[in-house]
Formats: C-alpha cells, structure tokens, sequence
C-alpha cells in the first residue's frame, strides 16, 4: 500500500534533508510512495529533482543509516498519525499545498524548480521574438527567422549604420500601416549578448554571468524581462507570433528560476 | 490639429496622428517629390530627413514626427546636398527618376555620417534604397564623386 511521505518532504526545499538531519547523504529512499532520488539533490544535474514528477515504485525498506532515521523518528511519528487517518492527510495536503502556493512558491524553490523553470525560460529566450535581435551583426526577421530585408548591420553601436539606422524605420510602437514593429530602443543586442547557437546551459550561465549579461543581477534580470523592448516580445504586432508563455508567467517563472539560485542544465 | 515643422515651415493639419507621414507630405502639403514605393519601409522610395537622420516616411507616424525638423527632398540645401546633386547630374544618374529622392536623400546622410565611404559602405548605406532601372553603378559613382568634391 502507498504511504504519503512525510509532508515536510513535500514542502521542503531541495536539500532540506541532508542539511536539516546533520547526515552526509540523502537516503536512498523514502520509505512512502518508494519516492527516489536518483541522484545527489545538490547538484544540477537534470535528474536531481525528486518533487517535479515522482517516480512511483515498489515500496522499498529504507535504506538510510541509523543517523537518518534518528535525527528524524519525530516525522515517523507524524506519518504513522497520518496513516492512520488518510482522509486528513489528503485534506491537510490540499491546505497546505495551496497555502504555500499563495504565500509565494519562489520562497521555497529549489534547485530542482529553479531548473525545471529554466525549462520554460529557455523557450522564450529561444523564440524568434527574442534570438531574431540577439544576433551577431544582422538581425533575423519574422517567425521564419530568415535575413532581414532589407539588410542591416549592427554598425558602431547596435543601432545601424547612415541611412540604415533601426530607428529610420522602427519607431517606438508598432506601426499598422507599414507593419513594421516598434519598440523603444529598438536595436541588436549587445555582442556580449549573443544568443544565436548556444545550448539551453550555455544560455543559461551567458544569462546569469555578469560579465556577459550587461552586469545585471539575478533579481535585476527579472527586472529587465519587463523592460519595454522585451515586453515588445508580447505584442509584436500582426503577422507576428507572440512569445508563448503569457508575460506573468514568464515573470514568475524567472522568480522561481531565481530563488531556486539560477539553475543550469549541463 | 497637429503640427509639422517641414522644409523650415510649420504647417497646421487636421489629421490623425497615426496618418503614415507620407500621406501627409504629399496630400496634404503637396509636396510629391518624396515617393510612395512600397508603403513597408523595403523600397526606400519615401525616404526624408528627421531631425538629420534619415526616416522611412512610409513608417513614420505624423503624430511622431510633430516637434521634429522634417526636410524633404525639396527642402535640402548645405554643401552636402549640394555636392550630392552635382554628382548625380554630371554623371546623368537618372533614368526613370521614380527612385532618386530616396536615393538622394540616402546618400547625403551616408556622407554626413562618412565622408570618404568605401565601396562596402556604400553597400551598406545604400541597401535600402532600390532601384528598378538598375542604376546603382552610377549612384555609387556618384557618391564617390560627391565625397571627393567635399574633401
């Protein structure tokens, strides 16, 4: 028969275990819903994260030292109370469960939610709304992605050259006659920014990197993503298909990527 | 009512401000000399300078331009414009014309910008400004021309 696991399992963040029972390791199981972890919790590895998609197996015996099972005989307690009274256990899951979630999920992520929101990030990072500007000196165009016409160059700074400057043609919002998009600022992103052909993790630490990411912080990144010309990506005007994920999310999402400390995938 | 600041007038004009300021230029201040060539800002046809820079005026806005110096074609004066048209009537540039205010007014912000261009400058600069008579071997002529004259 299936057993919850402990609930302060459940809403702890990633490597609560080991930090909270003193132990060098994490168990090998949970002896509950035979909850695994395949791996250390601690690194960042893309199997590391046991709370996002539970591996449901045999019921296994622990397999944790006596330091394990010492430092936490009171949440065995807890559990066998719970066992008893499954009804409550299912309606102090739902409480709970929806509490931590009003109360805001980013303050207990994780690694494991700091990746798994990665994994949403990247795909508006990699959407053509995005990677179309953060190319090396010549922009992309339209959802097809192919060479801007009529080609341009990013020139001395980022926005063109004489005659072929962006603003020439880009104005501050969309223009409905013309169909050309508008943003402020409109322009390529800095060279230091160049996205086109980097990897999910390789985009991943170019974003986090200072050095590379116009000397922003992670909480300043979540900032920017709501500056004007990334919003733009929202509202790109017609013929042109917006980022997928609504804007809120994706704010949220890189809140949870933050307070997770900004995983990365390998 | 909004106002235009074109060629060194104001002009008053009861039009919206999301009126294409082409529109406006040519209808309402029949100033025809810019051209209506593709209306998205690909053909260069509509170029004209904004506050100095060149602007697609197929994409621009009259309610962005207002409080902006607009010069059109018929409006452009000073010692680069002056070598510009030189240029472009010694060498008889000029076939069909439907182009050359554009190309023009390309050409004498590429050289305010750069006053000895390269041929690749050139190509750069100039990559927006279409011509269908094919005369761009004389264009480019014509700006080297022009560059020597103002050196």
């Amino acid at each position: 028969m299936n057993r919850g696991p402990p609930l302060q399992v459940l809403l702890q963040p990633e490597g609560w275990w080991s930090r909270k029972t003193g132990c060098a390791e994490l168990p090998e199981t949970i002896p509950m819903l035979g909850l695994e972890f395949p791996g250390s919790a601690l690194d960042d590895s893309e199997h590391a994260v046991p709370s996002l998609g539970y591996n449901v197996g045999k019921v296994q015996k622990s397999s944790r030292s006596s330091c394990h099972y010492m430092a936490n005989r009171n949440l065995y307690g807890t559990n066998q109370m719970l066992r008893a009274r499954p009804g409550l256990l299912i309606v102090l899951l739902i409480v709970l469960g929806t509490g931590a979630s009003v109360w805001g999920q980013t303050q207990s992520a994780g690694a494991g939610d700091s990746l798994a929101a990665w994994r949403k990030i990247v795909t508006v990072l990699q959407h053509p709304r995005c990677l179309n500007c953060h190319q090396l000196n010549s922009p992309l165009q339209e959802d097809s992605r192919r060479m801007h016409i009529p080609h341009v160059v990013r020139g001395a700074d980022g926005h063109g050259v004489g005659p072929m400057r962006c603003g020439n043609c880009h104005n501050d919002s969309n223009n409905l006659t013309s169909r050309t998009p508008g943003a402020p600022e409109w322009s390529l992103a800095p060279v230091s920014m160049l996205w086109q052909g980097l990897s999910s993790g390789d985009l991943c630490r170019m974003l986090k990197d200072p050095a590379r990411n116009g000397k922003r912080s992670p909480e300043a990144l979540v900032g920017h993503m709501s500056s004007p010309l990334v919003l733009w990506g929202w509202n790109p005007g017609p013929g042109l298909e917006p980022v997928p994920i609504p804007h809120a999310e994706f704010i949220n999402l890189m809140k949870v990527w933050v307070a997770g400390g900004t995983a990365c995938p390998k | 009512m909004i106002t235009l600041n074109v060629n060194g007038e104001s002009h008053q004009l009861d039009v919206s401000p999301e009126m294409p300021l082409l529109w406006a230029i040519r209808d309402k201040l029949n100033l025809t000399g810019t051209k209506f060539g593709c209306g998205h800002a690909m053909c260069g046809a509509c170029v004209v300078h904004l506050d100095g820079e060149a602007a697609r005026s197929c994409s621009i806005m009259v309610g962005e331009a207002a409080g902006k110096r607009i010069t059109t074609i018929e409006g452009i004066s000073g010692p680069v414009a002056e070598a510009v048209t030189h240029a472009w009537q010694s060498l008889d540039v000029v076939q069909c014309g439907y182009c050359q205010s554009g190309q023009i007014m390309s050409a004498i912000v590429l050289l305010n910008e750069n006053k000895n261009p390269t041929d690749e400058d050139i190509n750069l600069g100039m990559e927006g400004n279409i011509c269908r008579c094919g005369t761009y071997l004389r264009i480019r002529r014509a700006i080297h021309r022009a560059a020597k004259a103002l050196a």
